[in-house]
């Protein structure tokens, strides 16, 4: 491969956290949709308190709708996915046209949902897609480069979401330990300081979550 | 030689130029291109050259398609002020015409924006052209005139396919010494000319253009008053037709549009005059061959007390300092130029 | 015919898939659709497409010799053989390369040749367009998509496989390559052509880059890798028009084109494809002196045919203009895309009195054409054959060789009653198959 711009490594490094970001949340989603039907109907206000997001949203069926699909609330999975698209359209050159595809279904899928009767079984299929997208970047992606910083993108944001989440320690230490050889890999210039700091926090017996998503906010700040 | 253009000896010629920019805040990524070097050519000669461009990252020399020389380059940190500094010696009046050959002589035919002329263009031409007398605008030539840019008020003006005998008639005129008079006179004279297109000769002499450009040049300065701070780099011609005032770059402008009404090839000049101030302009135009340099701001031919940097279509071609930076920052320029014989 | 129409719902959600879309601004928005295939190909035979591709590359080295001589020598201005206003006048035509001579002397790498073909089988040309023409990456990507539906059909007839384009295309940015990487400049995703942007720099290996991304540094043009390190660029191949490529020699408020890129092009230190100031050779009025120009550089008579075209610059033609206004499409030089096309009979009263003086103040600015009665193309609509107006978009690469590509851009209008194919218009494309015997 030849060699890519800085701006296109900015391009790679946030497709890989909004595909990861949409991703986790669907899953969130899809639990929160279950446990809504007959469960807990303002289950949404707990999501939204644990995403870190203003609970805008007046009832179950608007949580539903709004957050799933409504591309002018910047927090819906639809506004992330449309983001993730939008670094990828512009990567096309780099990760191939067969990759980019599954970005784009994955976009399809997600409208279909959106007026879909039953969206939990039409969401599996964004799913799928977005797994594949993952796959297609294994298999199709000959630069280690251009990998490893979309992974990088992908692994900062499954422990932010993770720390927000605030996941058992045990989670979160695996989730740091997949992250730090990417950071190497990725030849992006990090803050080896937020990084030794974020290992003390997660090594501690206690995690202090809102210190760690501090440090990890930090990570590319040089 | 020609004999109608004043001829002189050489002057060897000492100049500086130096320009001061201040930004009312700090500006980056600062991009420019400088002309203010004198160029080599029949009329004069650079002897020597030297120059200081502060601050910059990178400094590179160009050479446009006019022939102009040009320095640009970049400034990446940080600064609030930029100088440009340029000594020279130049050799200058060797002769006082510069031969074409650079094929370009239809080019300086065309208007350009900053030269269309549109209604007091019109308007203009018309008083100082008076309407017996022969000089009419040349079709062929001036397509731009009126097609291009279309000048809406120009639908009455006349427009004929060839170069006509009009400057013998001007020149009859331009015998006499004054010449708001002598328009006048040609006026009467020629009010009753029923000359058709078949009694002019379509093989008129190529140095009436010459005169015919003097005639204008004339005018110019009588009719144009000499004033600062009315007009801007992007003052067109036209609207100094209309205001009657300007500073060199509109007198210059003015010379070229009239020059090509009536299909006299005219280009732009910008350079310093002997003595202290700030740059100057003038235009010249093509005649029998050869390019004559006519200083509407001052009625005089171009010799050897004028120092060239730069020639184009009009004063966009030729402007001194081109630059781009990021930050919105106001900008404050000084200019001071010196020219003088060296002993 | 071909068994291919039934797989047309297939092809169309693979395109779909692939992202093969055009931008399009509406109401101030910027939206992205798809570009509607129809999956009935333009079929043009072995001896059909030799009389072209000899035609096309005929044409194409005469309008490479104009470029060069309107810029230096303008031998053929001086001969009389096209009225000097023709350049001067002409939006296209940059004062700026007067001298400057482009890589390898090639000015038009990449020239798109609008074709259509009349009811008697005549193929004319309706325009040239050497600065960027777009479009043949759809034709390109369909080709892929139409072999998955349809493989019987393309093992029963022998199609050229016109799969080589970006072969083709690398071959000629590394063809006059100064040194240094190939580069797409880009204006951006929201460029009506990004997807071809982004489709070509992917399949040529070239890297796509925004303005930004590109800087010159004393003679060399650079961009910086994500790790800093500066690569240098040998040859451009530029997707944004003329007047937004260097703020510092054009247009200066362009943010998209980059500082001093055009004093590292005239020193000859990288190449930009197509050559800035080509727009001076496909001025719609030049057009009608290309047969003139194959004559005068090559001594050749043109293989080509323009259509009847009028230029009312001149007496005898504009005569003819008004005489037959009701039968003739007129054009307005500075337009394109489909814009600026005024047919005689469709015009009220009022509005052909309107045009008529329009025409007689401005006659360097209109060219008018007999209509060509050309020849429809089927299309599937709701299941049915339908007859549509079409042309052909032929691509000619030059790098020391004139390659014609076998293929080229078939774009239809998708209403009846119009002669507009452009895809900013509405229009559809199919694609266009070449055959071996």
């Amino acid at each position: 491969m030849g060699a890519i711009t800085l701006e296109k490594a900015d391009h790679l490094y946030w497709l890989g956290r909004y595909s990861e970001r949409v991703y986790t949340t669907l899953k969130l989603y899809c639990d929160g949709y279950d446990s809504m039907i007959d469960v807990d109907e303002d289950h949404h206000a707990k999501l939204c308190d644990l995403l870190d997001i203003p609970d805008i949203y007046t009832s179950r069926e608007d949580f539903i709708s709004r957050y799933g699909y409504d591309r002018t609330d910047p927090n819906s999975i639809i506004s992330n996915l449309i983001r993730a698209y939008d670094n990828a359209i512009v990567m096309r050159d780099e990760i191939g046209t067969e990759t980019l595809a599954y970005i784009q279904m994955a976009v399809y899928d997600l409208e279909r949902a959106a007026v879909s009767e039953a969206p939990m079984m039409k969401i599996q299929k964004v799913v799928d897609h977005l797994l594949a997208f993952w796959g297609c970047v294994d298999d199709q992606i000959d630069g280690y480069c251009i990998r490893s910083v979309m992974k990088f993108g992908k692994r900062v944001e499954r422990l932010d979401l993770y720390l927000r989440f605030r996941r058992s320690p045990a989670e979160i230490h695996r989730n740091y330990m997949r992250l730090l050889p990417r950071a190497k890999d990725s030849g992006m210039a990090c803050n080896e300081a937020a990084i030794a700091e974020l290992k003390k926090l997660i090594d501690a017996s206690e995690i202090d979550y809102d210190a760690a998503l501090m440090q990890l906010g930090q990570i590319l700040d040089v | 030689m020609s004999e109608t253009a004043a001829c002189f000896n050489p002057l060897e010629f000492e100049f500086f130029y130096e320009m001061q920019s201040e930004f009312d805040r700090e500006i980056e990524g600062h991009n420019f291109r400088l002309m203010c070097f004198p160029i080599n050519d029949q009329r004069q000669k650079v002897q020597s050259i030297s120059y200081e461009i502060l601050p910059h990252t990178w400094l590179s020399e160009g050479c446009d398609s006019f022939g102009n020389l040009y320095v640009y380059g970049r400034a990446d940190g940080r600064h609030d002020s930029f100088t440009v500094r340029v000594h020279g010696i130049v050799e200058t009046g060797r002769s006082c015409f510069e031969a074409y050959e650079d094929g370009l002589s239809d080019l300086f035919h065309h208007f350009t924006p900053a030269t269309a002329p549109g209604d007091f263009a019109a308007a203009y031409f018309r008083e100082i052209v008076p309407a017996g007398c022969n000089l009419r605008l040349c079709g062929r030539q001036n397509p731009g005139f009126s097609q291009v840019y279309a000048p809406k008020g120009c639908a009455g003006i006349q427009v004929q396919g060839c170069r006509l005998k009009q400057a013998q008639t001007l020149r009859q005129g331009l015998q006499e010494d004054s010449a708001p008079e002598k328009v006048r006179k040609i006026r009467e004279k020629d009010s009753s000319c029923t000359g058709t297109e078949q009694d002019i000769p379509q093989t008129a002499g190529k140095q009436d253009d010459y005169e015919t450009a003097l005639y204008f040049m004339r005018r110019i300065h009588e009719d144009f008053s000499y004033q600062k701070g009315v007009s801007d780099t992007n003052t067109t011609s036209e609207q100094t037709f209309e205001r009657r005032a300007g500073v060199c770059q509109d007198f210059a402008h003015v010379l070229i549009t009239l020059c090509r009404m009536v299909g006299i090839p005219a280009r732009y000049a910008a350079g310093i005059l002997e003595g202290e101030g700030e740059t100057h302009a003038w235009a010249e135009i093509l005649s029998d061959g050869k390019w004559y340099g006519l200083d509407p701001t001052n009625n005089c031919a171009v010799d050897g007390r004028y120092i060239k940097f730069s020639q184009g279509r009009d004063c966009r071609d030729c402007l001194v300092n081109r630059g781009i930076y990021f930050n919105l920052a106001r900008e404050t320029q000084k200019i001071h130029v010196y020219a003088g014989t060296r002993k | 015919m071909y068994d291919i129409c039934r797989e047309a719902d297939a092809i169309n959600e693979q395109l779909a898939r692939y992202g093969v879309k055009f931008g399009i601004y509406k109401n101030n928005e910027f939206k992205e659709q798809l570009f509607p295939f129809d999956a009935i190909p333009r079929v043009i035979t072995a001896e059909e497409f030799a009389y072209l591709e000899k035609g096309l590359q005929q044409r194409v080295t005469a309008l490479n010799c104009f470029l060069a001589d309107v810029y230096s020598d303008k031998k053929i201005i001086k001969d009389g053989v096209i009225p000097p206003e023709f350049v001067y006048s002409s939006s296209g035509y940059l004062a700026e390369c007067e001298g400057v001579k482009p890589t390898k002397g090639i000015a038009s790498h990449i020239s798109g040749i609008d074709l259509v073909q009349s009811r008697d089988g005549t193929w004319y040309i309706l325009e040239d367009n050497l600065r960027v023409p777009s479009g043949a990456s759809y034709p390109l990507i369909a080709r892929d998509l139409c072999r998955r539906a349809s493989p019987m059909v393309f093992r029963e007839r022998k199609i050229a496989d016109n799969r080589n384009y970006a072969v083709l295309l690398k071959k000629t940015m590394d063809y006059v390559n100064t040194g240094g990487d190939n580069v797409i400049l880009t204006p951006g995703r929201y460029n009506a052509a990004f997807f071809e942007h982004s489709y070509l720099a992917e399949k040529t290996g070239a890297v796509l880059v925004t303005g930004n991304d590109l800087f010159v540094e004393n003679d060399r043009l650079y961009y910086l890798d994500y790790q800093g390190e500066k690569r240098q660029v040998g040859a451009v191949y530029r997707r944004i028009s003329d007047e937004y490529l260097d703020p510092m020699n054009f247009l200066p408020e362009s943010l998209i084109g980059v500082p001093h890129l055009y004093d590292v092009y005239r020193k000859g230190n990288v190449a930009i494809l197509n050559a800035p100031g080509n727009g001076v050779a496909d001025d719609k009025g030049i057009y009608y002196f290309v047969p003139k120009m194959v004559k005068y550089y090559l001594g050749e008579d043109c293989i080509t045919h323009n259509a009847p075209t009028y230029l009312p610059y001149y007496e005898q033609d504009m005569k003819y203009v008004l005489d037959k206004f009701d039968e003739i499409v007129i054009k307005d030089v500075a337009e394109a895309g489909g814009y600026g096309v005024v047919f005689g009979n469709k015009l009220t009263k009022q509005e052909k009195e309107d045009m008529i003086a329009l025409i007689k103040a401005q006659p360097r600015r209109f060219i008018a054409q007999d209509v060509i009665d050309f020849i429809d193309l089927d299309i599937m609509e709701n299941g049915e054959r339908v007859p549509r107006k079409a042309d052909l978009r032929a691509f000619v690469l030059s790098a020391g060789d004139v390659m014609v590509w076998k293929s080229g851009l078939t774009r239809f209008s998708r209403n009846p009653d119009s002669f507009i194919v452009n895809s900013s218009q509405g229009g559809g494309f199919k694609d266009t198959w070449v055959l071996l015997h």
